[in-house]
């Protein structure tokens, strides 16, 4: 019996659709609580190749709800790629599980997500989403959708040319303090467990061709009222006039757009990319970083707790996140402080 | 009158799953918007990136609502 038996079972997938899956490339942006469930949910599937990737080390507040990860790896301090991908390979050795630590950007994009079939959403933060957006229609690349907070959220599958696009639905970038965030409204397992899971079932659905683009719609969830609800988009591709997709404007993807600097949500912390990319190396910062405070480290990262309160942890790519602040300017006084440019 | 029905943060912060509005005559999502932020100045940021729908169609910014009707206000999510 392979181990896929139950899955091929299923007549929408059947044999055909589970060879369609373990010949896919899947990248899965963001690995926190959706990117968790989602991961989890491909690898299992047998997606031929899984592509994690993520900008955070694992923190104690994540274990409530983000399924991959344990005590060990916040004691070590694990980046969730390598996190996931180290966990996902001993539920599936058969296929190719790829954990990499890093920001999404219109610079790095082009590598991370140049050679997938399928992009999935596991962010938490408007800006990553229009750049994938931006690179789905630049790249006629399906990707699907997935937000949640308090105990609702949103899925939506995107399929250039046939389905309306992010855009569609939300033209412009919402302002800095306007949406609701995880920190103030929180989150509960079971909702990032039922968005997650929606969101494999519409890549799913369009990894193996089965996916209705003539119907194209969002969903909402509310997992403590038991609310569900389907918006019928058809009117929306019709009436054009989106700035991405009818205007072929990419933002995002062409650097006009986006910020170098990130407030993480739920993690009283700031993320700060320099303006270049580097390669530092870890170890001369290790030495150098142990008269001013408590320095650990691992082999993807090292951190410097300050007599503060405040800490940085710097990865090998240069971007740092700064912790026990939620002021960017706060975070990148902290950061030329002791990272340096 | 028209009914608004709250979804997701914006009933959480109006404390209401649904508000009415007087509503005389057809007028666009974006004038909705616009009313539903002067009265309800606490969902004012949130109604920048919701969404409308009337039953189980979306409603785009220019879309009309007609006195009598039924809306859903659907705040964008973030997180994940």
């Amino acid at each position: 019996m392979n181990r896929y038996h139950k899955q091929q079972l299923f007549a929408p997938i059947g044999e055909a659709g589970q060879r369609a899956i373990q010949h896919a490339r899947v990248l899965v942006c963001g690995c926190g609580a959706l990117g968790s469930v989602i991961a989890d949910q491909l690898v299992r599937a047998g997606v031929g190749v899984v592509r994690i990737v993520d900008r955070d080390f694992v923190d104690i507040t994540n274990l409530q709800r983000q399924m991959l990860f344990d005590e060990d790896d916040v004691r070590q301090q694990t980046p969730k790629a390598i996190a996931a991908s180290e966990k996902l390979r001993r539920v599936n050795s058969e296929i190719i599980i790829e954990g990499i630590v890093g920001d999404i950007t219109s610079e790095t994009i082009r590598e991370l997500a140049a050679d997938v079939d399928l992009i999935v959403d596991g962010t938490d933060n408007y800006e990553t989403r229009f750049l994938l957006n931006d690179w789905s229609l630049e790249k006629n690349i399906p990707w699907v959708h997935g937000g949640c907070i308090g105990s609702y959220g949103q899925v939506m599958a995107i399929v250039p040319g046939k389905t309306p696009c992010y855009r569609c639905i939300l033209p412009e970038e919402p302002d800095p303090g306007t949406a609701l965030t995880c920190d103030t409204a929180g989150v509960i397992a079971p909702a990032v467990h039922v968005i997650g899971s929606l969101e494999v079932s519409l890549a799913l659905q369009l990894l193996t061709k089965t996916f209705d683009d003539s119907k194209p719609s969002i969903w909402h969830v509310d997992v403590w009222r038991g609310d569900f609800r389907k918006i019928d988009l058809t009117g929306l591709k019709e009436a054009g006039g989106c700035p991405a997709c009818s205007g072929g404007q990419r933002d995002w993807l062409h650097g006009q757009r986006g910020a170098r600097s990130a407030v993480l949500c739920g993690r009283n912390a700031v993320q700060v990319t320099p303006s270049s990319r580097a390669k530092l190396s870890l170890e001369k910062f290790r030495q150098d970083w142990q008269q001013l405070g408590v320095v650990t480290s691992n082999p993807y990262l090292v951190k410097l707790a300050l007599n503060d309160g405040t800490s940085v942890t710097l990865f090998g790519d240069g971007r740092a996140v700064i912790g026990g602040t939620e002021e960017i300017s706060v975070a990148r006084g902290i950061y030329s402080r002791y990272v340096g440019q | 009158m028209i009914t608004v029905l709250l979804f997701a943060g914006a009933r959480d912060v109006i404390g209401s799953d649904r508000v009415t509005l007087v509503w005389t005559e057809a007028a666009s999502v974006d004038a909705l918007r616009a009313r539903l932020s002067e009265e309800y100045p606490v969902i004012a940021g949130l109604l920048k990136s919701a969404m409308f729908s009337r039953g189980t169609s979306y409603l785009g910014r220019e879309a009309l609502v007609q006195p009598g009707d039924e809306v859903g206000m659907i705040p964008s999510v973030s997180g994940g």
